[in-house]
């Protein structure tokens, strides 16, 4: 049974979509990448799964099975069992994800809630995480406040937070987008070796190709609230099939050389009217066929499907 | 204009704000149509009806001298309202100026004027109010200078705050490299971005600025003794106490209303306008 | 033909501190006419403190900058007033930078007659592919694509020899940045403007630009033609830099991050060359002498005792 099955799900924020009919399975100690632009949903399907949307968005769809467990039946007290223990989640802005009034290490404390340790017991268990995310001198950092920490030690220790009630999956949302790129390529590097170390699965979402390519071993591309793509890391790289995801690698500058002034761009801007595939408006194969009715799902090898009218190339 | 009528709309959501909202019209309606509603003239003398209860004819009785305390509310109204007003205008004035330089000038500026307005805050009102009666004599200045001088400092480190936090945003740093000349980054950019936070805090200052000048004319400190004003009906109520409680409850009901009024008007401007609040609704 | 913009020994230093630390040091950079410069540097490399001393907008308390070939007289706001004519800067946020109760014909008026530019704002917004009827527009009904060009072409109010960019490509998707760098290459070829690119995002930087230049720690570390630099870098933090952008190519993933630690805070500048503690290449001199930017000839300039690929 695999950890993560999320099926059909759909979100609205009162009368607009934001998720269509969204279906994700994530296996255990496997490291799965959402990738897609600014209103493509990865966010809202991030933060649908431990139950954080805002109280303006609606489920209207689907089904989330974590573990076993249906989280959308859950309840408050269901939800706050599962958060931490099952799921965890760590956020983009490592700044913003701890209070500045308290030290990290207090704050760190109150994942252990759950596990009835002594203070003595939680401190040390909290160092050793700590130096286990690559935290230099942990036992003098576990008091220190986050105003006092740079922006690459604050997300390793919301990594270690995230990690503290050991959790079978991290949701990451964008864990580097407000990082630099050499802090960036190291914490990449950590949440690898913790699924190495730990077994743990990771949700990575991310806009940006070179983060999703550099950790995942299966990925999703989502565009304008729906899945377009999925696939093994490599075979969805070297052969990607659906439109957009092509689109996206084209634009893509670290994939093009240093010549050539001018880059590629996607003209256009998403639209979400109606029937027939979203991207359609954009898409430079589109037909009359592709408006009028959504998209089938097409194989493009072992795993590896997409949703469009066109056959793989 | 639609601008105050969807703030309007949203403060008249919470119960308070509806109270205030009324109250505050009420008052409002009272000061501006006060010639027209008053029975009498709030000074006309009928001593043979004088320390009358309440009746058909005398809505709230009459005081000592046989004048209507009704029509004296209303007229008083208007009186302590319109000082009220002015009060705060020239406060806001004088304070929005002070922050201006205090915020965006010079070290040394801030320094000074942080200084005097310290100072000037750490004044007791009502030692203030007394001597500068006993210089000025009393009248309706001296009630503004107590008033202004009560509420500038509060005021102006509102305005310096504001000013401070703004000349680090982008807009303010735009406005400096495109060469927009001093006075006009003051008060195209600055000022209009301060107005808001002094527009709440003085909402919620009407109270208290009403109380401060009836306090102060009930001491005899106000305006002339033609004119009255809800501080003289109180004092003159005072005096007669003993005969009837009448006059005191009609000189501090009207106060108590307006503090009531005025204070839930402002609060709940306040929510209206604060982004924060308005988002979760 | 001279270089629009010149700066030499500029230092910056944290304000309300007796002397030191000092954000920027003694930095020295020329921009030539109609070039595109990216200056790339992480958070703690002062690169938004660079453009905006540039601009007179935070004090500089040395250096000198000279405006096409004439130095100005000194680091006072009149001297900024005349280089504010002839350089042009974009802030990351560019919806931030607009005055929210101020029209977008408001905003681009107030730019003109402050820099004393000659065209109309209908002019200004065709100038960037805007439609004369979002002059009516608050900024907040503007879309991110459409303030970033309303910024841009604020920045062309007085037609500036020079345009600094910050971070112009923070926050955008990758179709969106292609949008924005096409644009101001666009500017580039039809006004002989020259664009300073200052960001972290050296894909972008790698693909666009001209030139690029690498702060660390307020100080250049490199300056060169960016094929040049992309193919060979000298300095091993560029070389770290461009090891650890991500690649979205899966079959060129890194085993070991290409640099550790991160930028000392400027309170505890290092000794010596500042990146030693980090430098995977340290020798004894590096610890204790500080390196002189040293001109290697074709255009290229480094800071480092020995580096890359360089006989000592």
């Amino acid at each position: 049974m695999s950890l993560l099955a999320i099926q059909g799900l759909s979100v609205a924020y009162g009368a607009q979509p934001a998720l269509e009919s969204v279906s994700l399975v994530v296996a255990r100690g496997e490291i799965v990448g959402i990738v897609g632009e600014s209103g493509s949903g990865k966010s809202t399907l991030a933060y649908a799964v431990p139950g954080l949307l805002p109280a303006a968005a609606r489920v209207t769809s689907g089904r989330i099975a974590l573990d076993g467990v249906d989280l959308l039946g859950l309840d408050d007290a269901g939800l706050a069992r599962i958060r931490g223990s099952t799921v965890a989640m760590v956020f983009q802005d490592p700044m913003t994800s701890f209070s500045p009034l308290v030290p990290v290490g207090r704050q760190l404390q109150a994942f252990l809630w759950r596990e009835r340790v002594d203070a003595r017991a939680a401190r040390r268990r909290i160092v050793e995480m700590l130096a286990d995310v690559g935290i230099a001198d942990p036992e003098r950092r576990i008091d220190a406040y986050p105003h006092e920490l740079s922006g690459g030690m604050l997300q390793r220790i919301a990594i270690a937070a995230a990690l503290l009630a050991r959790p079978s999956l991290i949701i990451a949302d964008e864990p580097t987008t407000a990082l630099d790129v050499t802090t960036e390529a190291q914490i990449l590097h950590l949440l690898r070796e913790i699924r190495d170390g730990h077994g743990t699965a990771i949700l990575v979402i991310s806009h940006q190709l070179g983060v999703i390519a550099e950790i995942c071993d299966r990925v999703a591309v989502m565009y304008g609230g729906v899945i377009v793509e999925e696939g093994p890391v490599e075979a969805l790289f070297r052969h990607p099939a659906h439109p957009y995801t092509q689109a996206l690698m084209a634009c893509e500058p670290a994939l093009l050389g240093t010549d050539g002034r001018r880059l590629p761009t996607i003209p256009g801007a998403i639209a979400r009217d109606g029937a027939g595939c979203h991207f359609a408006d954009r898409c430079t194969h589109a037909e009359p066929a592709c408006r009028a009715g959504s998209p089938p799902w097409q194989p493009a090898g072992d795993g590896h499907a997409f949703l469009c009218r066109r056959m793989a190339a | 204009m639609d601008h105050a009528r969807r703030l309007l709309g949203l403060m008249w959501r919470s119960p308070t704000g509806r109270v205030g909202v009324i109250l505050v019209t009420l008052l409002v309606f009272a000061a501006l149509a006060a010639p027209l509603l008053a029975p009498y003239s709030p000074t006309a003398i009928d001593v043979r009806h004088r320390l009358a209860p309440p009746e058909l004819s005398h809505w709230l009785g009459t005081d000592q001298l046989g004048r209507d305390v009704f029509s004296r509310v209303l007229v008083g109204t208007r009186a302590t309202l319109a000082t009220a007003l002015v009060a705060i205008l020239a406060s806001a004035a004088v304070a929005a100026m002070l922050g201006l330089v205090a915020g965006y000038g010079p070290r040394w500026i801030d320094a000074l004027l942080i200084l005097l307005l310290d100072s000037l805050g750490a004044l007791p009102m009502i030692m203030l109010a007394l001597t500068l009666a006993a210089l000025l004599g009393p009248g309706i200045g001296t009630v503004l200078i107590v008033v202004v001088a009560y509420s500038v400092p509060s005021y102006a480190r509102l305005v310096r705050a504001q000013v401070l936090g703004l000349k680090q945003q982008d807009f303010v740093l735009a406005a400096r490299a495109m060469n927009v000349p001093l006075a006009a980054i003051l008060v195209r950019h600055l000022l209009p971005n301060v107005m808001g936070a002094l527009l709440i805090v003085a909402s919620m200052d009407v109270a208290t600025v009403i109380a401060l000048d009836t306090g102060l004319s009930f001491l005899g400190l106000g305006a002339d003794t033609r004119v009255p004003d809800w501080g003289m009906i109180l004092s003159d109520g005072f005096a007669a106490i003993r005969a009837t409680p009448t006059l005191v409850i009609a000189g501090a009901v009207p106060l108590v209303l307006a503090t009531l009024g005025f204070t839930f008007f402002g609060e709940s401007l306040n929510d209206a306008l604060d982004p924060k609040t308005r988002a979760a609704r | 033909m001279s270089d629009p913009l010149t700066i030499e020994g500029l230092t910056v230093r944290v304000p309300g501190r007796g002397g030191k630390p000092a954000i920027i040091e003694a930095l020295t950079l020329s921009v030539r006419p109609a070039e595109v410069l990216g200056i790339v540097g992480e958070s703690g490399s002062g690169k938004t403190t660079l453009a905006r001393a540039i601009m007179g907008l935070i004090r500089a308390s040395a250096g000198r900058i000279a405006i096409e070939g004439e130095a100005l007289p000194d680091l006072a706001e009149r001297s900024f007033r005349r280089l504010r004519r002839h350089v042009a800067l974009i802030f990351q946020n560019p919806a931030g930078s607009f005055n929210p109760r101020l029209r977008v014909d408001a905003i681009l008026r107030e730019a003109l007659r402050g820099l004393g530019g000659g065209r109309s704002p209908a002019a200004l917004l065709a100038m960037v592919g805007l439609d004369a009827g979002l002059l009516d527009r608050h900024p907040h009904a503007l879309s991110g694509g459409q303030a970033r060009r309303v910024a841009i072409a604020r920045a062309l109010a007085a037609d500036p020899a020079v345009i600094l960019a910050d971070e112009p490509t923070a926050g955008l998707d990758v179709s969106a940045q292609g949008e924005m760098m096409n644009l101001m290459l666009d500017l580039r070829d039809a006004r002989g403007t020259a664009i300073v690119c200052i960001t972290h995002n050296l894909a972008v930087v790698r693909h666009c630009c001209d030139r690029i230049a690498v702060m660390y720690l307020g100080r250049i570390v490199e300056t060169g033609p960016t094929g040049a630099v992309a193919a060979a870098p000298l300095h091993p933090y560029t070389a770290a830099l461009l090891a650890a952008v991500p690649v979205p190519d899966p079959a060129r993933r890194r085993t070991e991050p290409p640099v550790r630690g991160e930028i000392p805070s400027l309170f505890a500048r290092p000794d010596g060359c500042e990146f030693h503690p980090r430098c995977p290449r340290t020798t004894a001199r590096c610890r204790t002498e500080r390196p002189a930017l040293r001109d290697l000839g074709e255009g290229r300039a480094v800071r480092c005792h020995s580096p890359l690929g360089v006989a000592a």
